[in-house]
């Protein structure tokens, strides 16, 4: 039987109906993840599998079985499951095993699914290509010369080369947006606080949001409806949406097209603009919007992610849990420990955030960017008066090579259209573009962003069941 | 900023950072620094700068201080994610000399 390019509905449906067993099932995934291992995509296949196996299989055969009972599925590095490894692609972390599960482990674990092991990230997720993990670079699968995107290059990975029915990752700035429409997948950043940050490795915690990374849409609606929800757990989540969104048809979709000028890739351009024809054939209304304060997103954000950045890494100090190196005393075991174990572009980050917050200059930069901030939220509740859903492309280029971008500017610069989401806290989807040719003969994909209104993910469900193929 | 600048930034953060590093890392921040002065630019109304945090609608969320878990309920397994312990005790180098 054919396995290749299962979505979790037809997954279910061969459980369910005993045309596979969950044990070939993720036999077909582990094969492949051993054929496709030069691509370095996960870096633990979890010891239990077996187990996991016959607990799903149980629940199948008893008649129990839920939406994703027996589904296999890759879980970013940074993310826990109680008495398995979690490294957050660092080295500091090597070895580290996690004292308790995440809430969205133990959300999707209700159902029974396979958890099959853990892929390979930018160092705590800091990164657009997955360069700056401790265990190596991952290659696209649609392009091996070229990066997977980043930070969650390894989900992205995982289900672009079809080792997973579907991967975990989390979003920031973009990490999932970007490496979706690097690996030509779908890719959910949700609402800030709809999903329980509880058990992620925090990075920027007024940004962060854990999210699915699919084969199509319907997949990703199917992933957050399991994995949202408030938590006690994490006092920033929010009640789901009680609005009834059947009634919230989209109409009008708002493009910010001055927002569109320098430093996009032509195939972006034109796959964005073949987007929005194929939106109007589907009955959208497509309008030109004004948001004038986007273009200082990622500003605002290379100022108050480093920020929150630098505090939440004062935890790793070798004292309490992970790595150590040994110094002459105490501070000397921090500076080591640090200095040593931290990859390149975490100390920068450390090193801008600490700038940014000390004294002196915080109301230069980190107050500053806190009222930019604010007047992009104010622009995001402005166009939504307008318009349902937002349009811009998810990348202003197609995954670029290894080793390509070396100025920390220049990969900053890949951000420039996902940020603003992260800074708004509303949802973004990254809808996969036809690859094209590109630079020789490889099809590289594209992505189309679609961004709602805070916990209006419905809309993105909506647009994106209606365009994708 | 110059290499000196990033070194008083690094003692700060707890970094051990090497000359050739730190000589690198001034030219990196100071383009980042460079790309981040455009926030000088973007108009801000006096409503504006008023309170970030009111304005982002952020609140404090507390809950009643109750239902402690069971002691020592986690100390087997946290105790041995610690780098250097005694029994039950993290172990850290003494910070106080003779």
């Amino acid at each position: 039987m054919d396995l290749s390019n299962l979505t979790i509905k037809k997954a279910r449906e061969l459980l369910d109906s005993k045309k596979v067993s969950v044990r070939e099932l993720v036999d077909f995934y582990l094969d492949k993840i051993k054929e496709t291992e030069d691509l370095n995509i996960f870096l633990e296949i979890y010891p239990d599998l077996d187990e996991q196996i016959e607990k799903a299989q149980q629940k199948i055969d008893s008649g129990e079985a839920s939406d994703l009972t027996g589904i296999p599925i890759a879980i970013k590095d940074n993310i826990l499951i109680k008495g398995k490894k979690s490294s957050a692609g660092s080295k500091i972390l090597e070895g580290y095993v996690a004292t308790y599960d995440a809430t969205v482990i133990s959300k999707l674990g209700e159902h029974c699914p396979i958890f099959l092991g853990r892929v390979n990230m930018d160092e705590f997720a800091m990164g657009g290509s997955t360069e700056n993990s401790a265990y190596g670079v991952t290659k696209n699968p649609v392009d091996p010369e070229r990066v997977a995107g980043g930070s969650s290059g390894g989900s992205s990975a995982a289900v672009a080369a079809d080792l997973a029915v579907f991967a975990l990752g989390s979003d920031t700035g973009g990490s999932i947006r970007q490496p979706a429409s690097f690996c030509g997948i779908t890719g959910l950043k949700p609402t800030y606080g709809s999903v329980s940050r509880y058990g992620l490795m925090a990075m920027g915690s007024s940004l962060d949001v854990i999210g699915p990374l699919t084969k199509n849409t319907e997949d990703a609606e199917i992933v957050f409806n399991i994995i949202k929800g408030k938590d006690p757990k994490d006092s920033t989540t929010i009640e789901d949406d009680k609005s009834d969104s059947a009634n919230d048809d989209v109409k009008k979709i708002g493009v910010p097209r001055s927002f569109l000028k320098e430093g996009i890739d032509e195939i972006v351009l034109e796959n964005f603009e073949k987007s929005l024809a194929k939106l109007k054939e589907k009955g959208y209304e497509i309008v030109d919007i004004e948001m004038p304060d986007l273009e200082h997103s990622l500003a605002v954000y290379y100022v108050i992610m480093p920020a929150e950045v630098s505090s939440n890494m004062a935890r790793y100090d070798g004292v309490k849990y992970g790595n150590k190196i040994e110094g002459e005393d105490l501070i000397g075991d921090y500076f080591k420990t640090r200095g040593q174990l931290l990859g390149a572009e975490v100390r920068r980050r450390i090193i801008l955030g600490t700038y940014v917050l000390s004294a002196g200059y915080s109301g230069q930069y980190y107050n500053r960017a806190w009222q930019v901030r604010n007047l992009i939220k104010k622009e995001f509740d402005k166009a939504y008066e307008e318009v349902d859903v937002i349009a811009l492309p998810t990348s202003p280029t197609p995954a670029f090579k290894i080793g390509e971008k070396e100025d920390p500017v220049s990969m900053y610069l890949a951000d420039i259209f996902t940020v603003s989401a992260n800074l708004a806290g509303v949802p973004a989807i990254s809808i996969p573009e036809k690859a094209v040719s590109s630079g020789g003969n490889a099809k590289l994909p594209t992505g189309l962003q679609l961004i709602a209104p805070q916990l209006k993910e419905a809309r993105l469900f909506q647009v994106g069941k209606k365009i994708e193929n | 900023m110059n290499k000196e600048e990033i070194k008083k930034i690094a003692d700060l953060a707890r970094l051990e950072i090497s000359e050739e590093e730190s000589e690198k890392m001034a030219g990196e921040i100071d383009a980042i620094l460079g790309y981040v002065d455009q926030l000088k630019s973007a108009e801000i109304s006096d409503q504006d700068t008023e309170s970030r945090i009111e304005n982002a609608g952020i609140r404090n969320v507390m809950r009643e201080d109750e239902n402690p878990h069971q002691v020592s309920e986690n100390t087997e397994s946290l105790m041995k994610e610690v780098p250097d312990s005694d029994g039950d005790l993290v172990k850290v180098k003494k910070i106080l000399n003779n």
